[in-house]
């Protein structure tokens, strides 16, 4: 059997190690994307947060809010204070949004910068066509750009 | 074959070794971020996973004993368990312990990754919120679970939960009849399995009435039990004294008739008569007792208040039920269409029979007023939404224990301090006051007590305090309170 035992031309050298970097460089990339989608799922569908909205609507269904808010149909931060104060310890801050469930409407939800990507991640990723009627959205966050969020959509 | 060279110059060397270093260095950097990563999320989907088992099963446990033992008393946690008292005094622990988390019979073993687990609790009130905390034992992530709990009977009604109050503790006997009986709530259950309130003061207050709900300007109401499967509920006070009924002096020589779905009082109480006219006692036609308590806030009209259809000026605008297009703010759309039992008996004019058990027997028998002289025919229930309390309820509103009398003979301190109901009806000894149940000896006369505490009949044109008692609809639920004076149960 004949051996080639000529070598490599650094250029070859160098076309196969810019691939092989390409290849890394895009496989870090990825990798960081999926990185940041599991992160953002986490704090988009965050299961406290989940739990503060479900009882948050109760507390409100059971007050007699919610006939009207859906009848006036304004966007707006509502108090949930008296559920929120139970994470005052673990959290700087608690809040609640109402909305009707439409995009125009949820879009129009103001607040800080996290609750803003929220709302353009929830209107990027929820079906409006559903037939819900309202959402509750709760936001906890331990540091102004370190929020979790749910949205409770309502039929 | 011939070489195209024998080898590689240095510069060739050292640039092919370092692009095979920072090649190799990206390799294992991305390898290790990549196993890391994985690790990473590999425990968290498993942490995740426990997450949602743990608060889910913690949190549906815990809100099911509240339904079934009543709020949350007491909440004290330290060395990762949480000891929990419940309003019928029933004590159970939250505890974390060799990575397990363990309620009553629930037990949540949690993934062998996390370590360092840790319990707290605390409470605002209305809501109990458990931290579990735990660490990642290969990265050191720290983990934490919020259970946050609603420490009210939600998704439980006002009725269910005094039903499930009633723990009997021992049992009483009165006039040959058993009662079983909850001591440390003051309930007791009649034959027919009817749950009341009684005592001195038992922890039966609600708000009701109220400006908005749950607690805006409301009036404070009473608890008389759970009655043919609904709340039943009585104001706190009269709203002043009335005839039961009266009429012109050639019926009953003006005393009025004992039949209540006829009676004045009742038209006063109740919708469908915001036109009520009849005669005043000189023979005009006169706005008369029409519905001012249920319809409300209308102003003033005429009440009867004594023999021969004599009235006299009234204002309910200050006690009426409160109505509103607002759900939070209608006391009436909270009122239950319900059946009151309008059996007629003998007490008093020395029949000293009727203790307890036969109150609720005459009320809920087929004896009436036979032949009465006014032309009336008598019947044994009627349906509506306001009424006043019957025999019954007074009856039963005494500690048995410490007042076994006969109704007639309720006129000892004992019995009158031993039955929350005696100061309602009698403002307090100042007024008579009217129950339901009609006379089945007399056609114009209807049970009443007397200031004395003592039950007997009275000539229903008496003007006697009048306490507005009805049904409350099952759909109603706790929203705060635990029906002490300081804090009555408060409605949605």
């Amino acid at each position: 059997m004949k051996i080639n035992n000529k070598g490599f031309m650094l250029a070859e050298v160098v076309v196969v190690s810019v691939v092989i970097a390409m290849i890394l460089v895009t496989s870090f990339t990825g990798l960081n994307r999926v990185s940041r989608g599991f992160e953002t799922r986490n704090n988009y569908y965050d299961i406290d947060s989940e739990y503060l909205a479900i009882e948050a609507n109760n507390y409100f269904i059971q007050n007699g809010k919610i006939n009207s808010w859906v009848q006036s149909g304004e966007s707006k931060e509502i108090d949930i204070s008296n559920i929120g104060s139970t994470y005052v310890d673990y959290y700087s801050s608690i809040k609640g949004y109402f909305s009707l469930y439409n995009d125009v409407k949820v879009g129009a939800l103001t607040g800080n910068q996290t609750l803003l990507d929220y709302v353009k991640y929830f209107n990027g990723h929820y079906d409006f066509n559903e037939e819900y009627t309202y959402v509750i959205i709760t936001e906890m966050c331990k540091t102004i750009d370190d929020c979790k969020y749910y949205g409770l959509r309502v039929r | 074959m011939k070489l195209n060279r024998k080898g590689y110059i240095t510069i060739e060397v050292i640039v092919g070794a370092a692009l095979t270093a920072v090649i190799a260095f990206f390799l294992i950097e991305l390898t290790v971020k990549l196993v890391n990563k994985t690790d990473d999320y590999y425990a968290d989907t498993l942490v995740t996973t426990d997450k949602a088992l743990v608060i889910k099963n913690i949190k549906r446990v815990i809100e099911s004993d509240i339904s079934s033992y009543g709020i949350i008393n007491t909440l004290s946690c330290s060395d990762n368990t949480c000891s929990i008292t419940y309003a019928n005094n029933t004590e159970k622990q939250l505890l974390v312990s060799n990575k397990t988390i363990q309620y009553d019979s629930y037990t949540k073993e949690f993934n062998a990754g996390i370590d360092n687990l840790g319990l707290t609790g605390t409470s605002n009130g209305n809501y109990i919120l458990f931290k579990i905390s735990g660490d990642n034992i290969f990265t050191g992530k720290d983990y934490t679970f919020y259970v946050l709990i609603f420490n009210q009977m939600k998704n439980s009604t006002l009725a269910s939960h005094i039903s499930n109050l009633y723990i009997p503790s021992t049992t009483i006997r009165n006039n040959s009849v058993n009662y079983d009986i909850d001591a440390a709530h003051n309930l007791i259950k009649d034959p027919l399995g009817n749950i009341r309130y009684y005592g001195a003061n038992p922890n039966n207050y609600i708000y009701f009435n109220c400006a908005t709900y749950p607690d805006t300007n409301c009036e404070t109401w009473r608890i008389i039990g759970i009655i043919d499967g609904k709340m039943k509920i009585m104001r706190g006070s009269s709203i002043g004294v009335f005839s039961y009924d009266t009429s012109v002096s050639t019926i009953n020589s003006g005393y009025g008739i004992n039949e209540w779905s006829q009676a004045d009082l009742m038209k006063l109480l109740n919708p469908g008569y915001d036109d009520n006219k009849d005669l005043d006692k000189d023979g005009n036609t006169v706005t008369v007792n029409n519905g001012l308590y249920y319809n409300g806030y209308r102003g003033g009209s005429n009440c009867y208040n004594g023999a021969s259809n004599a009235t006299t000026t009234c204002n309910l605008s200050t006690v009426s039920i409160r109505k509103n297009a607002d759900d939070t703010k209608d006391s009436s759309r909270k009122i239950s269409e319900m059946k009151y039992y309008i059996g007629a008996g003998v007490v008093g004019d020395g029949d000293n029979t009727v203790y307890a058990d036969k109150s609720l027997e005459i009320e809920r028998g087929t004896t009436v007023m036979q032949n009465p002289g006014d032309g009336i025919a008598r019947t044994t229930s009627w349906t509506g939404m306001i009424a006043i309390p019957s025999a019954s309820d007074y009856a039963y509103a005494a500690d048995l224990n410490l007042c076994s009398n006969d109704l007639y003979s309720r006129t000892t301190t004992a019995c009158k301090q031993n039955n929350w109901m005696y100061n309602i009806l009698t403002d307090s000894g100042a007024h008579k006051g009217w129950l339901l149940t009609p006379s089945s000896n007399y056609d114009s006369r209807v049970w009443r007590v007397n200031t004395t505490g003592g039950v007997g009949g009275a000539t229903n044109s008496y003007a006697y305090a009048a306490v507005p008692t009805l049904y409350l609809n099952n759909g109603i639920i706790i929203v705060s309170g635990d029906g002490t004076a300081d804090n009555p149960y408060r409605i949605s």
